[in-house]
């Protein structure tokens, strides 16, 4: 409905617009220590259920794709994400950053299915906090052709299959 | 606000092939094979089932249907990645299906003795498992009987609880032909008012 896209777009009212990924993704990537530029944002990964960013995927030409925790950024900002130090870059810890890693297991783009077995289309964006990493809520496209919301309270598990979020939330 | 009806009614061959995915974990367990069901009582017992990918074939654990929370158009929802069960820790009824539990290709009859036609498929009766109880509702008929009894090539037969089933033939209320419909849309009235008929309503 208008009111929860609202919501959800506006990050719920505390006066910042939540971040959107699909137009984070591609930003510089640089360390704070150093200046030096790390890479790019390739992805993210996201805990279960779907609540907050916990890592960020890094990939660079002088580098293999690396991973960062949210806890090790300085600053997620509008025109470049800054890690503290170099030093925070690390490899996949488990298999869900490995399958992030490798692009196989992507939000942006996953297909969203709802608790009562019904195809909701697929995920156009994620909104979140830049400050807190928090997930917003996401948008969707392809929903019988119409663009819907869903807010983070409703995203029930995100896995290689989909999205499992909550029917009648909408 | 919710996008779903309570209750739908599904071909049980629309099932087959459905992913079972898990609301915990985002992933797709395995897919449904054939549906299981109890010919006299008619109640969904639950699914066999199939590996998901390139690579399927056969999975010897089974889905009871109490461990399912929704069949819906795309999927069949279970609330947790440990709802399947081995093949040995399901009911008997779902672990070694009893040929007489295949009712396609049986012949419909009154018991009045009028012929309906073959059974071609079985209507289920899906949604949320809150709201609805996974049931056999009727069963889609076909043949030369059909023709006679209705003029078309298919129609959906009501059932109700309690009926005889031989494992050739199936024999129903000869009041079941009033309820005959030809098309899923209005078939769930019908066997409403089926039921309601057998139990001295109308």
């Amino acid at each position: 409905m208008t009111s929860l896209t609202s919501d959800v777009t506006s990050g719920g009212g505390d006066g910042r617009a939540p971040e959107g990924l699909r137009s984070a993704l591609g930003r510089r990537v640089v360390s704070t220590e150093s200046a030096e530029e790390l890479g790019e944002l390739k992805a993210v990964v996201v805990d279960q259920p779907p609540r907050r960013i916990v890592s960020l995927q890094v990939a660079g030409s002088k580098r293999k794709p690396a991973l960062v925790d949210w806890a090790d950024l300085s600053g997620f900002g509008p025109d470049a994400v800054m890690v503290r130090s170099e030093d925070a870059l690390r490899g996949s810890a488990d298999d869900v950053e490995a399958a992030a890693a490798k692009g196989q297991v992507s939000l942006l783009g996953a297909r969203v299915l709802d608790d009562a077995g019904d195809e909701r289309g697929i995920v156009d964006d994620v909104l979140f906090d830049a400050e807190s990493g928090a997930l917003v809520g996401i948008t969707t496209a392809g929903d019988r052709g119409r663009g819907t919301a869903f807010a983070v309270a409703d995203l029930l598990a995100f896995g290689s299959y989909a999205l499992v979020v909550r029917a009648g939330s909408t | 606000m919710s996008a779903s009806v309570p209750e739908r009614l599904v071909r049980a061959s629309e099932l087959t092939t459905m992913p079972v995915v898990s609301a915990a974990s985002g992933e797709d367990l395995a897919e449904v094979r054939d549906v299981v069901f109890d010919p006299t009582g008619h109640a969904l017992v639950g699914f066999t089932l199939n590996k998901r990918g390139w690579l399927s074939g056969r999975r010897k654990e089974r889905l009871p249907a109490t461990a399912v929370t929704a069949i819906g158009r795309d999927a069949v929802i279970v609330a947790t990645d440990d709802a399947l069960v081995e093949r040995d820790d399901a009911p008997v009824e779902l672990a070694a299906p009893a040929s007489n539990r295949v009712v396609l290709g049986d012949r419909v009859l009154t018991d009045g003795g009028t012929d309906l036609g073959v059974v071609v498929d079985v209507v289920v009766r899906v949604g949320r498992s809150s709201e609805v109880e996974f049931e056999v509702v009727g069963y889609e008929v076909g043949g030369e009987a059909v023709e006679s009894v209705t003029g078309g090539q298919r129609a959906f037969v009501p059932i109700d609880a309690q009926q005889a089933v031989s494992g050739t033939d199936l024999v129903v209320p000869a009041a079941a032909r009033d309820f005959i419909r030809q098309d899923l849309t209005g078939f769930g009235g019908a066997v409403d008012g089926y039921r309601e008929h057998l139990r001295g309503g109308s």
